[in-house]
Order: C-alpha cells, then structure tokens, then sequence
C-alpha cells in the first residue's frame, strides 16, 4: 500500500520549479500502475497534480518521501524569517512545489486560528499530516521550528550581551517592511480562493471590517460569521444528494 | 531545574495556552507582565520582538530571549518548551481527530463556509499589523514595492528580504 501510495505521488507529482534533475527524472519514470503491473486500486481522487486547481480541497492527500518532506520543511525553518512563517508554507508547499492546493492552507490557517499557539506552527503540523500523514507532523514540526529556536538563542545572547550597532536598526527596519510586503502578496495569492462558497466575498468583507476595524475578537468573529457562512452553505439533505 | 527557570517555564506554558489564534493574542499580557516581573524593560521588549522577526520559523520565538533575559540559557529552553510543548501536544491531538471527520458531509460544509471568514482575518490581520509595522511613507513605499514584487516576479522571498536587510543596514542606519 505504502509503495502504491508513493507510486501515485510519483505519477501525481508535476515539475515544480527548482526541482532537482534527479527528482524530475524520478518523476518522469513509468510507475507501477502506469506500466501495468499493479493496478491502482486507490481511488482517482487521491491525489491529484496540483495543476488541477478546480478540484475541490480533500483530494490532494498523497503520500511525499519522508526526506524530501524533511527537506522542504527544513527550509522552510531554515528562510522563514520576518515573524510570519505561514505564508512561506502558501509558496513552498503550494506555489513551489505544487504538493497541496490553497484550500489545503486555508485549512491550516484556520485550525491554527482555533487551536492555541502559534498560527504558522499548527498550520505546519496540519499541511504535514495532509502530506504524509499523522506521523508527519512531529518530524515535520521540528523541522520547521529548531533552526529558528536555535537562531534566536544566538542572537538572544548577541543583542542582550552586547550594545546593537546603528546599522542592525536599520537592517530591522527594512526586514520589517519588506516582510509585511510579503504578508500582503500572500493575502492578495489567497483572495480567488472565496469563490465557491455562497456569498464568500461578503463573508471576507465581513471578517476584516469585524476584526480589522471594529476590532471584535477573533474567536467570536470566527464564530459569528462562520456559523452564518454555515447556515447559507449548509450541505444538501441526504435525499436531495441521491437525487 | 532552578526556581527561575521553572517559573519562566510555567509563565509561557500559561501564555502558550493562552494564545487562542496565535502568539500575537497574548502579546500584550506577556509584555505586562514580564516587565511586571523585572525580567526586562519595555524597550528589552520590542528587541525581544525584533529578534522574532529577524529569525525563521513561527514569528513566537521571540518568548526564547524574553526567557533568556529572564534566567540565561535555561530560561530561553525553558520558555521554548513551555510555549510551544503543551499547545503542539493539544494542537497534535485536535488535528488528528479533524483529520478523522474532515471528509465528511458536515466537516467539508464547514471548511467551506468558513475559508472566506479566514480570508477576511487574513485581511484583517494586514490591516492591523500594517498600522504598527508601517511607520512612515517609507517603510509603506518599502512594503508596498516589496509586495509588487513578491506578485510580478518569481525572486525568492528570502532573497529580496536579506537584500532589504543589506540595503537597510547600509542606508538606514
């Protein structure tokens, strides 16, 4: 199973840009299905190339290679920087690599908006899962959190130990804003992702003027207006799906 | 495990599980009260944050040198572990159990309804952290221009900011 599994992430898996030679070539190789020696038995929506971005979210669970998971998620610990790390899972995972779709990241923002801690650390543990399954997310985790801990020791020693020079002000200056430019690139790539959902734009509407300006708690707006985007987007009744 | 340090430990074990939707929700009790504490001054503070920004990884790893000015190297292990151990332990369960349901009738109705209200925090979330991290025509003309670029072009987001950096360690001293 674990092999066919890798099979069709192999099959599923589409050029990512900056992918090694070696990974493509890999790619490109006939596959156990494809050749005719082990019929797929899994079904047709287990994973899917990210390409076809108008499948609905729930179909891109595959299986990636225990290290170029770790890798991907190493990098990301390793480059994250500017105190947002969710959006670089959006350009690696999905952008980059094509393993997940965007639906698959909003999922992950909202589990990190509902579960405690910090956002860019459950939504992590969440796309992992998605990617290789529960066992993922540990190894995954640790990936993306222990070169920043490590980071932060150093520079926790350097900066209090220490007088900072004039030119780390600025240096922080311009990582700030240029992070926050990253943040609204981010935000902009996510916005075509609202419209399935019935009245999802004036949901999106909704939750910036309630959290953004008027300032109302996350939870309660998550609440609120979730539970309202539910009632309107309720799922058919169980006769009316046979139909 | 020294006295200081384990009370550095269950401080950010308290905030970790505090921080329902994000490390930036406890962000102002954590300074009230760390300061309250005599573990560092305001201005220690927003260096605290900066050093967050300036390492990789979930932007909360400014509580590691809140913990170090609070009791030196066992206190930044001490407030790692306490923020991040007990909310990615709850968080590890959560997540397992909506793996679980996710592909059902009402999980997948729910995901769907809610994507665009995680949208609109998103947005939210750039409004409201723009209204403090955007200080001057500057640093919006900066972010601003960032962001044009981040959309138009394929350059890796790491380049252009250690770039930024470069620039504004030489310019902007």
């Amino acid at each position: 199973m674990g092999h066919q599994a890798a099979s069709v992430y192999r099959r599923a898996r589409v050029r990512p840009e900056g992918t090694s030679t070696g990974a493509i070539r890999r790619a490109e190789q006939p596959t156990r299905e494809a050749s005719g020696s082990a019929p797929l038995s899994l079904p047709p929506t287990e994973y899917r190339p990210a390409m076809e971005a108008a499948q609905p979210v729930a179909h891109t669970s595959g299986i990636v290679p225990w290290p170029d998971l770790l890798l991907a998620y190493l990098k990301l610990g390793a480059i994250s920087i500017g105190g947002r790390s969710a959006p670089y899972l959006l350009t690696e995972l999905v952008e980059r690599r094509r393993w997940l779709q965007k639906e698959d990241f909003l999922e992950g923002l909202l589990l990190g908006y509902v579960l405690p801690g910090p956002v860019g650390a459950s939504c992590a543990m969440f796309l992992a899962t998605r990617l290789r399954g529960p066992r993922a997310a540990v190894p995954a985790l640790a990936m993306y959190t222990l070169p920043g801990i490590a980071l932060a020791l150093v520079l926790s020693v350097l900066v209090f130990g220490m007088p900072r020079p004039p030119w780390a002000n600025g240096a922080i200056y311009t990582l700030s804003a240029t992070a926050f430019g990253f943040f609204i690139y981010a935000a902009v790539r996510l916005l075509p992702g609202t419209r399935k959902t019935r009245l999802g734009p004036v949901m999106v509407v909704g939750a910036f003027v309630a959290h953004g300006l008027l300032a109302v708690d996350l939870l309660p707006v998550l609440i609120g207006l979730g539970g309202f985007s539910l009632l309107l987007n309720r799922p058919a009744p169980r006769q009316a799906e046979g139909e | 495990m020294d006295f200081a340090t384990l009370e550095v430990f269950l401080f950010f074990m308290r905030m970790g599980l505090l921080a329902w939707g994000g490390g930036q929700v406890v962000l102002g009790e954590m300074q009230r009260e760390s300061v309250a504490h005599g573990w560092l001054t305001e201005v220690q503070f927003l260096e605290a944050l900066a050093i967050g920004q300036m390492t990789p990884g979930p932007g909360s790893t400014f509580v590691i040198p809140i913990g170090y000015q609070a009791a030196g190297v066992p206190g930044a292990l001490a407030a790692a572990i306490g923020f991040f151990l007990p909310t990615v332990s709850i968080g590890l369960a959560l997540i397992s159990m909506w793996n679980h349901v996710r592909g059902s009738r009402w999980p997948v109705a729910i995901r769907e309804a809610v994507m665009p209200v995680v949208l609109g925090l998103v947005l939210a979330s750039v409004y409201t952290i723009g209204r403090t991290a955007l200080t001057d025509a500057t640093s919006m003309l900066i972010a601003g221009s960032a962001s044009l670029v981040f959309l138009r072009t394929s350059v890796p987001p790491v380049l252009l900011i250690l770039a930024a950096v470069a620039l504004g360690a030489i310019f902007f001293q």
